[in-house]
């Protein structure tokens, strides 16, 4: 057998953070490794950012101690500060400086050379497809625009590990998708990732572990796929009716083990084939389901296994 | 080195890409020193006010005063040296005054001829005429009461026609009339464009200050530089830069308008008018600095910096003499280094006075300075450090 060591990159350990002592963060325990692109999945108010913000050295802790490639980050040397590149989740950049202008000056401020500079600018106007408002004030960009223009402010000094808080929330889906394939060509070229969101599909795409947050606390960490065998139950129908139907066809579908989900109902160990022989019988119910779809389990079932909530306002 | 600039720079651009700030700081006080001169510029003196420098102290001589100060035409002010008299003529107080020689009264009562040294202001050529004619005439009908009472006195001893005969010959107070040795004219527009400078040490120092500092915390661009490798002195200096530089921006422009305008007659002594701008910006800039971190929130402070600014630009002798202030507020000009500084600053365009001269002042503000600045910094410092942004 071949032990595969992989390092890590960022460490946790026992990381707890109060507000007007309330938890925020209750005693984060988590390894990060190098050149995997590791996602924090809950909703808003979990303590992503908190986390984030942590790890990176903007807010300081009350109890535990987070290390960047085995160096701890109480010290926050230049050392550290080069090897990460942080993404905030609005992008902070200076709105009347141009994307350039923005991008130069916190090159200057990682003091890197000034002969790299317009090379990187370049590369990083390509890959991030910039040519259109590189030279445009920041307070024109659309939505979109200003996050890419942020992650390019974020990457200039070329750091070791990116982390990118909630990168994609707001955005359209399909921009969203370019944003995927943005943070995958950039974990392919060796840099290690961390997101957060509360996107499902997000960090079911993306994500080689996931770590599933609730109320500042880790509820587990693993791959989705694991995550998914282990809480997300098995494949299932979903049926959705009206509401005054619920009811009726609750007990129409007694014999299948139907469950009430909210406002949906569940047919568990259920797939394709069974589809047709459920809609006759909500029929014969006189009950038109509005739809019936087969579902795989999702991160947003084991959310709700491990929560008992769903995730929020998935789109 | 390289970041202090880089964020120099990036203050600059961003301080003059800012439309409103830039109206405010550079605009309107444009518009106030061209509109204040339009107003107080103008005005053409209804009285004339003449400076006497009494050497006599005597029964005469102070009918004379009065005599002089009872008339609608004029209005006396008292000086007692030849300086001061000079420089009220430089500053449009007086438009003449006149010397009163010690023996004045002694020399008259018994009998014997004197004299007044009268000094004309004769920049301004219609005054010129008024002020001259009106002194003449005045020392004239002066003469007539005193050779009246000579009338009276010898008629004890001659026949009245033979006395006024010999009397209407004789001149009892020969008046010489002078130009005065005025400096440069200092007309309200003279007058203004220091307070202007001392516009820009409330406006593009201590507000600025205030608003640089606050806009990086409340828009948290802060948080990515606190995240790179400057560090808060980077931060503190850099930006200090980008003030100073907006505040030497907008003196340019102001000098600039108003000699191409309103072609004052100052001393165009630059350097000097840099230095003393720099203590004033500098004092301007540790106020925004501290009122930037004492308020609890950016709204807070920038409204703190403005209100302070507004109210400020009244007390330190922008647009008008101190003196004009009730006593009581006097008091608390006097205490303020910006006053101190626009005193200077208008002393040398004005007069043209070396540095030398105000030695002690300027130290003064220079420790005000320093030491606003160091408790402003590490206040700024212990916070950054400590603070979430
Ligand atoms: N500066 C703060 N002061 C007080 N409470 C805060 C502060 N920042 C965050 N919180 C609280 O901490 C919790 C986690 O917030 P956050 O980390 O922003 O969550 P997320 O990023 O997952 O949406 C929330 O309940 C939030 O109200
Ligand atoms: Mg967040």
């Amino acid at each position: 057998m071949v032990l595969q060591m992989k390092k890590e990159a960022i460490r946790i350990e026992r990381l707890k953070k109060y507000y007007n002592n309330k938890p925020v963060l209750e005693d984060i325990n988590l390894v990060i490794y190098e050149e995997e692109i590791f996602g924090l999945l809950g909703p808003n108010g979990a303590g992503k950012s908190t986390l984030m913000e942590c790890i990176v050295g903007l807010r300081p802790y009350d109890y535990g101690e987070v290390y960047i490639d085995g160096e701890s980050l109480g010290y926050r040397g230049n050392n550290i500060k080069e090897k990460i590149g942080f993404v905030p989740q609005d992008p902070l950049l200076y709105d009347d400086l141009t994307v350039e202008e923005n991008i130069r000056f916190f090159a200057s401020m990682y003091d890197v050379p000034k002969n790299l500079v317009k090379n990187r600018i370049d590369l990083l106007t390509n890959w991030l497809n910039m040519h259109e408002f590189i030279n445009k004030k920041v307070k024109i960009l659309s939505g979109g625009q200003k996050r890419r223009a942020g992650i390019a402010v974020s990457l200039i000094h070329e750091p070791d590990i990116l982390i990118l808080d909630e990168p994609t929330t707001g955005l359209d889906p399909n921009i969203r998708r370019e944003f995927w394939n943005i943070i995958k060509k950039l974990n392919e070229d060796g840099k290690t990732i961390v997101i957060s969101t509360h996107y499902m599909e997000e960090a079911d795409e993306l994500c080689e572990r996931v770590g599933i947050i609730n109320d500042g606390k880790i509820l587990d960490i693993d791959a989705p796929i694991e995550l998914k065998r282990r809480y997300g139950g098995s494949i299932k129908i979903v049926i959705h009716v009206r509401t005054r139907f619920l009811e009726k066809a609750l007990e129409a579908l007694a014999e299948y083990n139907a469950e009430l989900h909210i406002d949906r109902i569940i047919i568990p160990d259920r797939d394709e084939s069974d589809i047709s022989e459920i809609k006759k019988y909500l029929l014969a119910n006189d009950i038109i389901p509005e739809s019936i779809e087969v579902k795989m389990p999702t991160l947003e079932d084991v959310f709700i296994h491990l929560t008992g909530r769903r995730l929020g306002d998935n789109e | 080195m390289n970041k202090i600039v880089s964020i120099a720079i990036k203050d600059f651009k961003l301080l003059i890409r800012n439309r409103s700030a830039l109206f405010w700081n550079i605009m309107f006080p444009l518009l106030i020193m061209l509109l204040f001169v339009a107003i107080f510029g103008r005005q053409t003196p209804i009285t004339i006010n003449v400076g006497i420098i009494d050497q006599d102290n005597d029964l005469l001589s102070e009918t004379f005063i009065e005599a002089l100060n009872s008339s609608n035409l004029t209005r006396v002010l008292m000086f007692n040296n030849k300086i001061d008299a000079e420089e009220a003529i430089s500053s449009q107080e007086i438009e003449a005054y006149i010397i009163i020689p010690g023996g004045f009264t002694s020399n008259l009562t018994s009998g014997r001829n004197t004299y007044v040294d009268i000094y004309v202001d004769m920049s301004n050529p219609d005054t010129t005429q008024i002020t001259e004619g009106l002194l003449r005439e005045f020392v004239s009908r002066f003469n007539e009461i005193i050779r009246e009472k000579w009338i009276e006195y010898s008629e004890q001893y001659f026949p009245p026609h033979v006395i006024s005969y010999i009397y209407s010959f004789a001149k009892p107070i020969n008046a010489s009339i002078h130009e005065a040795e005025a400096g440069p004219r200092v007309g309200y527009k003279e007058y203004i464009i220091s307070g202007m400078i001392g516009y820009g040490f409330l406006f593009s120092a201590l507000a600025s200050a205030t608003n640089v500092i606050v806009k990086e915390k409340e828009e948290k661009t802060i948080k990515r530089i606190k995240l790179s490798k400057a560090n808060p002195w980077d931060i503190l200096i850099g930006k200090t830069i980008a003030i100073l530089f907006n505040l030497y921006l907008y003196i340019g422009i102001m000098l600039g308008i108003a000699y191409l305008l309103l072609k004052p007659e100052i001393y165009w002594n630059i350097p000097q008018i840099l230095f003393l701008s720099l203590l004033g910006g500098l004092g301007g800039i540790a106020i925004g600095l501290i009122l930037s971190i004492l308020s609890e929130s950016p709204e807070a402070a920038s409204g703190a910096s403005i209100s302070i600014a507004v109210f400020l630009q009244f007390f330190i002798g922008l647009y008008f003499p101190i003196e004009f202030l009730p006593e009581y507020l006097q008091i608390v000009s006097n205490i303020l280094p910006f006053t101190i500084i626009v005193n200077v600053l208008r002393d040398t365009m004005l007069y043209n006075i070396p540095l030398f001269s105000f030695l002690n002042m300027i130290l003064i503000v220079l420790l005000f300075d320093v030491a606003l600045y160091l408790l402003g910094s590490m206040i700024y410092l212990m916070k950054i450090q400590r603070e979430e942004v």
